[in-house]
């Protein structure tokens, strides 16, 4: 992911990534990342969590129009169905 | 440089079970294109790596290769969730069967699209399989011609999702 994120980014396109596994994003260095401590398979929520979905799309986007450094990684408060 | 016990275990799984000769990517610094209008006014993408498919009209992903599948698929962005299939391998597909837009949020990104929080949601999407432990082909080729295609339809920012 953080992979097509950074060709992207070079093709002048402004990326941000959802990311499951922090130490991958540390190597990979994606230009903007928001770390949700979600399982693999469900990098937005639980299935049927609206809310929690539509909130984690917001905070990525946040990160996107916030971010000033290349490489941001930022941690999602977000716990696995802490908000069911 | 693998600099974390999870990272070593992954990389040693990887060149046992798929690929002998699997690194993990590692890169010194970020490329950077600063997102240069407000969100609202911003023509979004989606590019998701789950391996996401339209049932019965796209040939599903070689998610059975043990070096990955590269390509990837556009997916209009009217295509209703419940047309998607996903193939990949290498994860719990319990939430995206039971609700694709965990893996592939275009319920979610229409709906910001109509209440006016992004400019307008890129169509198509872009679906590639996530899984690719020799990622050169995706490198030198296939990313560059999904970039090439969302440059070609206006696309200011992508949202990534993976799996």
């Amino acid at each position: 992911m953080g992979l097509i994120a950074r060709v992207l980014e070079e093709a002048g396109i402004s990326t941000v990534c959802l990311n499951m596994r922090r130490e991958v994003a540390e190597n990979v260095k994606p230009p903007r990342t928001l770390f949700v401590k979600f399982p693999f398979g469900a990098p937005l929520g639980p299935a049927g969590d609206l809310e929690t979905q539509r909130g984690v799309i917001l905070e990525a986007l946040d990160v996107l129009v916030k971010a000033t450094e290349p490489g941001t990684i930022l941690d999602s408060p977000r716990l696995w169905r802490s908000t069911r | 440089m693998i600099d974390t016990e999870a990272l070593q275990r992954t990389h040693s799984i990887t060149r046992e079970k798929w690929d002998p000769n699997f690194d993990w990517v590692v890169n010194d610094s970020a490329p950077w294109t600063p997102l240069r209008q407000p969100l609202t006014q911003t023509a979004m993408a989606l590019v998701s790596t789950c391996g996401a498919y339209r049932r019965s009209l796209d040939c599903p992903f070689d998610a059975a290769n043990y070096y990955g599948d590269p390509s990837f698929k556009e997916i209009p962005v009217d295509t209703p969730v419940r047309a998607l299939d996903f193939a990949h391998t290498h994860y719990n597909h319990e939430h995206v069967s039971q609700d694709p837009n965990v893996a592939f949020p275009l319920d979610h990104l229409r709906a910001l699209e109509a209440e006016g929080l992004i400019g307008r949601l890129v169509n198509p999407a872009i679906s590639f399989t996530g899984f690719l432990p020799e990622p050169r082909q995706l490198m030198q080729e296939t990313a560059p011609a999904a970039a090439k295609r969302l440059m070609g339809i206006g696309a200011q920012a992508a949202l990534l999702v993976p799996c």
